[in-house]
């Protein structure tokens, strides 16, 4: 059991130990074609407006022909608060400055030196396991000097 | 057993992603599918510049052209100069926490490492070789960080700000009206 919650543990701390970060490509609305393979991997894309706002949109999709941009997402203002729930959104594209897709990466950034210190400490727990228990058989173990002060 | 659990729950907070800013093209590595939206960050990246003063200053990057760019520091609006400015870096990600993280763990098991008594001897600096070769290479990691002291290069920027379809009217009138424009 305790074996169990320690694996547990160590695969969220290892899971956990990564950065995500986001490749991002852009492109003006005239010039969609420049951006059109990064877009068609992106989960997410936001349409940068001119007065500041953004919407961060995923399942989305860009119909050229009837010049509409679609897709279920957030509107921020300028100052990143959000003015809208989670719900479909629909933007004209003409109305849009600037056009970013958005990929997600996860970067890992501390799993070697996390595994590397696990083991350190399951080699120093075992030492202290040892240790323990012969210096409760009276063999000196790893405190001689201790076991013959207390010895009778 | 519960003292180790405890240094893993103190490490796995310390591993917790913040959320953390930072867009450039990578490896593609590992690509990640379970990212929610509201996760997407939509502020800019915390930019450090030296100026040619050789002062510096750390805010959010709001927006950035060929010839200037526009930092949020601590509310103020200050728009620089490109060639008043020496070294650009962004942070793409913070380790911050795991380095704390990690040289806590490496103490604590420093600490721990006394009840191997004489076995110490030997197992103290074993402890010392396995923590200090976890730290560098994360307090090493460069990785974190984009930066160029070129100015050519320093269009680089627009990708990591918050406008980069440039200023929106309402903050360049800010900009204008703190006085603090082209400091």
């Amino acid at each position: 059991m305790r074996r169990g919650v320690a694996a547990l543990l160590l695969l969220a701390l290892l899971s956990s130990c990564s950065r995500t970060i986001y490749e991002a490509h852009f492109a003006p609305p005239a010039q969609l074609a420049k951006i059109s393979e990064a877009a068609a991997r992106a989960p997410f894309i936001k349409c940068h407006m001119p007065d500041g706002r953004v919407f961060v949109l995923q399942q989305w999709s860009i119909e050229e022909g009837t010049g509409l941009v679609e897709g279920f997402g957030i509107e921020y203002d300028a100052d990143r608060n959000a003015k809208s729930g989670l719900r479909r959104q629909s933007l004209k594209l003409a109305d849009v400055a600037l056009i970013e897709t958005n990929r997600p990466y996860n970067v890992d950034v501390g799993t070697g030196p996390v595994i590397a210190l696990a083991i350190g400490t399951g080699v120093s727990v075992i030492l202290s396991v040892i240790c323990l228990a012969t210096t409760q058989a009276s063999s000196g173990g790893c405190f001689p000097h201790a076991t013959r002060a207390l010895a009778p | 057993m519960s003292k180790h659990a405890g240094i893993l729950a103190l490490a796995l907070c310390a591993c917790g992603d913040p959320g953390q800013l930072g867009r450039s093209v990578v490896a593609p590595s590992d690509v990640t599918t379970h990212v929610a939206l509201t996760s997407v960050p939509v502020r800019g990246a915390e930019v450090t510049v030296v100026r040619n003063d050789s002062r510096k200053l750390t805010g959010e990057l709001l927006a950035a052209t060929d010839d200037t760019m526009t930092i949020l520091v601590d509310g103020t609006i200050v728009r620089l100069l490109v060639d008043d400015v020496q070294r650009a870096t962004v942070t793409r990600y913070e380790n911050s926490a795991l380095i704390a993280g990690l040289a806590v763990w490496s103490a604590i098991g420093a600490v721990a490492g006394i009840s191997h008594g004489l076995l110490a001897i030997v197992g103290e600096p074993i402890w010392s070789g396995i923590a200090t070769g976890a730290l560098i290479p994360v307090m090493a990691d460069e990785a974190r960080f984009a930066s160029t002291d070129r100015r050519w290069d320093f269009k680089f920027l627009h990708e990591y700000a918050r406008f980069p379809q440039g200023l929106p009217p309402q903050y360049a009138a800010r900009a204008r009206q703190s006085g603090s424009a082209t400091q």
